[in-house]
């Protein structure tokens, strides 16, 4: 895992930070914040995507969503650098005390609570889900 | 300053329509501009024309409609997140083989497309019901 780049190591002076904070199976919060960061990415918006708290569980490999009725997302997340999502950042503290995830397929972030306060100081526009 | 507002809870049963209703209001009682606002997720109840509240409650659907047509407002509704939730309008009805059509009107189903677009025009885009 690396960490956050710095300000001054920002590629890109403009961006927007989509923070989802709730469990990616428990409403359709996830679903469409996913939507969101695609089509950011697909209009040449340049995206950060973090995940905190129980949205780290959307890293999961094991969940089975699909016997609750709803769509798995780990194909999505697992897309999501084909579609130019660059910037997928999960919340160092969380990732500490989860079982293994999907992270060997994505180049994730792990972002301690100093970083965090630095991406969102800096983003133009922050959303969250 | 231009405002864009992106509304992302329901009517009544989250606070977020009424206080975005209200912060557009005030906003443009104070001579700035809304360049759109942009209804997702369960905001886009907020769109409907079946809501029929009690007569002697606050017609926020109502309120809605008048905002918007007093001051043409762009008033955009996701098209993805309205048709899974039962808000559509006549050329979803058709493309779906659906009985009715009940998008209120003054309002457009779009894409996130819009609301990309707005967080790139406004000079700040404020959320409500996140």
């Amino acid at each position: 895992m690396t960490h956050a780049t710095s300000r001054s190591e920002h590629p890109d002076s403009l961006y927007l930070l989509v923070i989802q904070s709730t469990a990616p199976y428990a409403h359709s919060h996830a679903q469409e914040a996913l939507d969101l960061v695609l089509a950011a990415a697909a209009f040449d918006l340049p995206v950060y995507y973090l995940l905190m708290g129980d949205a780290c569980y959307q890293l999961l490999e094991t969940a089975q969503p699909e016997l609750n009725g709803r769509k798995n997302l780990s194909k999505m997340m697992k897309a999501l650098p084909l579609y130019g999502v660059e910037h997928i950042l999960a919340e160092a503290e969380v990732l500490q005390t989860m079982p293994p995830r999907i992270s060997e397929h994505l180049a994730l972030q792990s972002v301690n609570a100093a970083e965090i306060r630095h991406l969102i100081r800096h983003a133009q526009h922050v959303l969250r889900f | 300053m231009k405002f864009s507002l992106l509304v992302l809870g329901a009517p009544y049963s989250s606070q977020a329509s009424y206080s975005a209703y209200r912060f557009a209001e005030a906003a443009l009682a104070n001579g700035h501009e809304i360049y759109r606002i942009f209804f997702y997720q369960d905001g886009i109840h907020s769109c409907t024309q079946l809501a029929t509240p009690p007569q002697d409650e606050f017609n926020l659907y109502r309120a809605w409609q008048d905002l918007q047509s007093t001051h043409q407002l762009d008033c955009v509704t996701c098209i993805a997140a309205a048709a899974r939730r039962g808000v559509i309008d006549a050329g979803e009805q058709k493309r779906h083989s659906k009985a009715q059509h009940n998008l209120a009107s003054g309002f457009e189903l779009s894409g996130l497309g819009q609301l990309i677009d707005a967080l790139g025009k406004s000079t700040r885009v404020v959320s409500f019901g996140a």
